[in-house]
This record gives C-alpha cells, structure tokens and sequence, in this order.
C-alpha cells in the first residue's frame, strides 16, 4: 500500500512537472536561410562538417541547457574556420548514447546527457 | 547506436550569408496559399495524439512540421512519420525556409499518454514502446527581395 502511495506520488510529480514545463525541451535554430534551388554548380564543396554535441538535462529533463542558438553558433564556427558560406545536406542526429545512457541510469535520470551529431558538406555558394 | 535516436536532413542547402538572409521578403499572397496548400498534411483525431500534428500554421504565420515518434525498447522504431521527408516536400526552388527552430521535447501529451497506457492491463505491455519523443520543424516561409 504504502509502495503505490509512493509510486502514485512519484508518478504525479513527474506528470505535473511535465506538464508544466515539459521534460527535455530543447530548442535550437538552424542559421541562415535554407534554399532549395541551386544545383552543383552554384555551390563548391570544401570541407566536412562532422560534430558532436552534447547537451545535459537535469530531473528528467525538467531542467537543462535552453540557449537556442547553440547550434548556430557552431555550425557558423565551423564553415568560417573552412572558409565557407553555406552546408549542404545538414544532417541532425539527435541520441542517448552509451555512456550518457549509463549515466542516466546510474544517476535514476537526475542527470541525462544527450547527444547531437551533425553532420554535411561545408560549401562555397557562387550564386545569390 | 543510441536510444531514442532522430535523424532530421535538412532539405537543399543552408545559406549562411548575411546580406542573403538580410534580403528575404514575406512571399505574396499567391504563392504563400499555393505553398500551404500544396502540402497540407495537418493530422486530426487518434492520428494526431499517436504520430503529432502533421503540418500546421500558427496566427504568426509559422508553418509547423510536428511529428511524434515512438521506439521498441528505445532502439526500434514503430509506426513513426518522416520528419525529414515532409520537410522536403515543402522545399520549392521559389520559397526559402527563414529563421528555422528545431525542437525536442517529452510534451504533456507524451507523458499523458504514458499514464494512460500504464492504467490499461494489454496497453500495459507498451511500456517497452514508450514514452515517445515530439518533435517539431518550425519556418517561417519567405522568399529573396520583393514577393513575386
């Protein structure tokens, strides 16, 4: 009796929380603009973007990284360090890993990393 | 391999200029409602709480891509749509997507729907398929200088 009491409880804490913020919200913008008409003559491929981030909730995702542009920011980084202005095919993974999934486990999801790979071309733009 | 895993491909390429992003203009009226209703995939009912949204507008003139995805033990995936693919039915050479968010989240509806299935002894067994995972694409539609 008293183990579904708790059980109850637990559940309706999570339930609330959620409710009221929502667990692992994570929000990122994506730079730029994004076209669809040039075609590989317009653009020159230099470099590969291949990176993974890692961002780290809290109590189930009730708390965590909330900056919006992170992800900006780096693919920015990125195609500037290689000289470029644009990506092509952008590919966004987002996971739990092995180890942040162990460190979920081991931490009963108090604390719960997770991953985010992204990759793609890194291009020269010729045309506006 | 990970748990939970999405995958999301941006369609066509990211202009990362500034005066091409500075130069964008809300499209006219003529294109905007052919692009909205050219792919009009907004879901209703059981289908909505099951696999999200589909695609909606917002009264900010936002269009919406709201996907809700499920996984068998956190690894498999069941009976999820194609985020990235819907993204790419939208992508014209004519329309631009500017100041595009991605988002992630365990929404109330993905815990409400946990809840639910822990109270019904068959639906039960679903706790290897849950709790699901939403996630959303959100644009805002424009196009290069003046509208057409």
């Amino acid at each position: 009796m008293r183990q579904a009491a708790q059980r109850f409880l637990l559940t309706a804490a999570l339930a609330l929380g959620s409710l009221l913020g929502g667990c692992f919200v994570h929000q990122a913008a994506i730079p730029g603009v994004v076209r669809a008409d040039l075609n590989d003559d317009d653009i020159e491929v230099v470099g590969a973007l291949d990176a993974t981030y890692t961002r780290v909730f809290f109590l189930h995702g009730l708390v965590g990284e909330t900056d919006v542009d992170w992800l900006a920011a780096r693919i920015r980084e990125a195609a500037s360090e290689a000289g470029a202005n644009g990506v092509r095919h952008l590919r966004i993974e987002a996971t739990f890993q092995a180890w942040p999934m162990v460190t979920a486990i081991s931490t009963l999801s108090l604390v719960h990393p997770r991953a985010y790979r992204v990759q793609g071309e890194l291009v020269r733009i010729r045309r506006r | 391999m990970g748990c939970y895993a999405r995958v999301l491909r941006v369609p066509g390429v990211v202009d990362l200029r500034e005066d091409v992003a500075a130069a964008q203009a809300a499209p006219s009226t003529t294109l905007l409602s052919r692009h909205e209703t050219s792919a009009n995939g907004q879901r209703h009912g059981v289908d909505a709480l099951l696999r999200g949204r589909g695609r909606f507008l917002s009264k900010d003139g936002r269009v919406h891509l709201h996907d809700r995805r499920w996984w068998a033990l956190g690894t498999a995936d069941l009976y999820n749509a194609d985020l990235s693919a819907a993204w790419e039915t939208e992508a014209t050479p004519e329309l631009r997507f500017c100041d595009v968010h991605l988002r992630e989240a365990v929404e109330a509806t993905d815990v409400a729907l946990y809840i639910a299935s822990k109270a019904v002894p068959v639906v039960n067994l679903a706790w290897w398929a849950t709790p699901s995972f939403t996630a959303e694409v959100s644009y805002r539609p424009c196009v290069v200088g003046a509208s057409p």
